[in-house]
């Protein structure tokens, strides 16, 4: 039932999802046809358009200011617009609590996620659950490295480019409980009142200068990390922190994935058979590539953060970046390598053939930082609401755990006789800052944890401090580990939806 | 292990206060003295061009140990020229670098690496290497 209030009129729903990316529509779609009233909202329109785009814009204050602008699509579908469908599961090391990373610890472990992480890959399609590097590269006849896996792991990721629009677009449309609005963009979250923990309504803006209330039994805040911190900090008429905020943590541990190359491994010979790391290769309808890991064991010996390395073959006469200072070029260590029976093997392997070196280009956990945050700036959108200001901050560990991996990986390199590693990172903090750069996986900003002294929502993904808000999305991990996000995800928002349909089986509605 | 031993090299280093640049110290009365009393000069056969990636890394490491101060490691690497003093160089090249293959691995194992240039080498690779360098630059400052 649809009424008038104040001049605004109010829509009314069971269940109010802000935000129509992967982890919005995922949960949509567990309500289609069931007979809970859904309603969609999302910012943006079915495609970009500037007007809505610069809805988007964040004062970026941290390091490199100006990079985040690229990350965000404010269109329905968010994000899996232009995303890569690279996906691997979370490990279940990544939920541990560790001593040697702070705020680290999930408030629930793996196997409580896994039979998610198993539906997720339906809502991907992408095919079989099968992460194991040995048995994927059989299907395609490619070796791993010959490693000794307690020492370096391989890891196979699997990639499917879903354009969440597109192919869900029409489910939602068709489904007679759910209402998807576009150019629907959610400025305030407002209680019943303000001694209250209960979610009255939403208000939403428009670009053609409308105003509504969304009023529903249970919100779910899904916008991507850096809005769902701003639209909790935003919504500050009754709580003047913002909702969630009690304890100072909305917007904190912001997390990106930190990417950068880092050296080169230099194999004694040349492996054609290894290019199982090289490339996205074909696996039915989706692709698969191998990269190399730390193992736990590894990770825990070395007190790093977790730590992944792609692979690119690429030639001898290849130069990083960085220049080799001291003038040892491959074509040196492949002398010094190849096979030593004879000096004959130098002489052809400097004359004749092309080496190959295989760069490595880490995809790395960025540790829980504090100071890394989503604050409202000073500067106001075309709203007039305050835009997110962003401070990306990396720590003293981030850098020291590449540094380890890289001189492990080294160490194996050369025990196991397959070649020599050329490392490429400065031993100071700022060569590395100045290199790594994010990929887009905006994470952490409204962290979980049981605690509403540690965390902005409970384990069950429930604004701490409220009934019936909820946050959905990468906002969500306490910590990320190096697999690719939009898997988690979507896994976690099966798992809200599940629990919201026990909540609204228990008040009759399912 | 007489008083002109590395060991008093290392003493001379050290007591000097400085490390000088290696090419200083090998061609400076001090260096050749020292290598001289090691008996670690007397080839003078001359390299093959084509070791020339391996004295690359040669230089590189005796840059490195120089840079750092690292005399007890260069001492190592005038002990390892002996494998060159030989009149059969090509010889003791693929000798030592037969040998050295076993060793890098063992080495890696133990953890005993340098790195060289962003290289990680093991120990005797680099060491050799160097040595390597040393031997050209003594003989055939051409290639050096
Ligand atoms: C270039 C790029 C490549 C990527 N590649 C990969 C990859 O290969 N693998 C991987 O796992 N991940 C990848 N990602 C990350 C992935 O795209 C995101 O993790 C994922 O899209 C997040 O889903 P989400 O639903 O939480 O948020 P989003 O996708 O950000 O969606 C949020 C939605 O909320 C809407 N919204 C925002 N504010 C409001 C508001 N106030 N009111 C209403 N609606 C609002 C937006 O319009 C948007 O539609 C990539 C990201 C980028 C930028």
């Amino acid at each position: 039932m649809d009424h008038s209030e104040g001049g605004r009129s109010t829509l009314e729903f069971d269940l109010c999802i802000i935000g129509a990316g992967p982890a919005g529509i995922t949960i949509a779609r567990e309500f289609a046809n069931a007979n809970v009233r859904v309603c969609l909202l999302d910012a943006g329109g079915l495609t970009i358009e500037r007007e809505v785009k610069d809805l988007s814009r964040a004062e970026d204050v941290g390091r490199l200011p100006g990079s985040e602008d690229r990350h965000r699509v404010r269109a329905f579908g968010g994000s899996s617009n232009h995303w890569g469908g690279h996906c691997a599961p979370l490990e279940p090391d990544d939920f541990e609590k560790l001593d040697w990373i702070h705020h680290s610890g999930w408030p629930h472990g793996f196997d409580e996620l896994r039979p998610f992480h198993v539906r997720a890959h339906d809502v991907l399609g992408l095919g079989e659950f099968d992460y194991d590097p040995e048995s994927v590269g059989a299907k395609l006849g490619y070796k791993t490295f010959p490693f000794d896996p307690t020492k370096i792991k391989s890891t196979v990721s699997r990639y499917n480019r879903v354009r969440f629009a597109p192919t869900y677009g029409d489910e939602l449309n068709n489904a007679p409980n759910i209402k998807v609005i576009l150019h629907a963009d959610v400025s305030d979250i407002q209680l019943e009142e303000a001694a209250s923990d209960k979610v009255a309504h939403v208000l939403v803006k428009t670009i053609a200068g409308n105003e509504f209330h969304v009023a529903a039994k249970c919100f779910v805040v899904s916008s991507g990390a850096m809005e769902n911190a701003r639209i909790l900090l935003m919504s500050n008429q009754q709580r003047p922190a913002g909702l969630g905020n009690h304890s100072d943590l909305v917007g904190r541990f912001y997390q990106e994935h930190l990417w950068h190359s880092s050296g080169c491994i230099v194999p004694r010979t040349e492996r054609p058979d290894l290019k199982f790391y090289f490339n996205e290769w074909p696996l039915g309808d989706i692709g698969v590539r191998a990269h190399i890991a730390m193992p736990a064991n590894m990770v825990r010996e070395l007190r790093i953060p977790k730590y992944r390395s792609e692979i690119s073959a690429v030639s001898v006469a290849f130069r990083t970046a960085e220049a080799i200072q001291l003038g040892v070029t491959m074509s040196d260590v492949v002398a010094l390598i190849s096979d030593p029976v004879g000096l004959g093997t130098v002489l052809a392997c400097r004359s004749e053939s092309i080496p190959t070196a295989y760069l490595l280009m880490n995809h790395v956990e960025q540790i829980p930082n504090p100071d890394s945050r989503v604050t409202l700036s000073n500067q106001k959108d075309a709203f007039g609401r305050p835009q997110p200001r962003l401070n990306w901050q990396l720590s003293r560990l981030d850098h020291e755990g590449v540094v380890r991996s890289q001189r492990a990986i080294a160490q194996e390199v050369g025990r196991s006789g397959f070649g020599r590693v050329r490392i490429e990172l400065g031993e100071d903090d700022d060569t590395f800052l100045q290199r790594a750069f994010g990929v887009g996986h905006q994470m952490g900003t409204t962290r979980m944890d049981n605690d509403p002294a540690l965390g902005v929502t409970d384990g069950n993904a429930k604004v701490h401090h409220t009934d019936n808000l909820y946050v959905a999305g990468s906002s969500l991990f306490p910590r990320c580990g190096w697999p690719n996000p939009t898997l988690t995800i979507v896994a976690t928002s099966i798992r809200l939806a599940d629990h919201l349909k026990t909540q609204f089986r228990a008040d009759g509605l399912l | 292990m007489s008083e002109k031993s590395p060991l008093m090299n290392r003493r001379l280093f050290v007591g000097g206060g400085i490390v000088l640049a290696v090419a200083t110290l090998y061609m400076g009365a001090v260096g050749r003295g020292a290598l001289k009393a090691c008996g670690e000069v007397r080839g003078n056969a001359e390299l093959p061009p084509d070791v020339q990636p391996l004295i690359q890394i040669g230089k590189a490491h005796l840059k490195d140990l120089a840079r750092k101060g690292e005399p007890a490691m260069l001492n190592d690497v005038f002990l390892d020229a002996r494998v060159l003093n030989s009149d059969d160089i090509v010889g003791a090249v693929q000798r030592r670098l037969l040998a050295l293959d076993r060793e890098s691995q063992d080495e890696f194992e133990r953890g005993e690496t340098v790195i060289v240039d962003g290289w990680v080498l093991a120990k005797s690779e680099a060491r050799f290497c160097a040595a390597l360098a040393l031997r050209a630059e003594r003989y055939n400052p051409l290639i050096a």
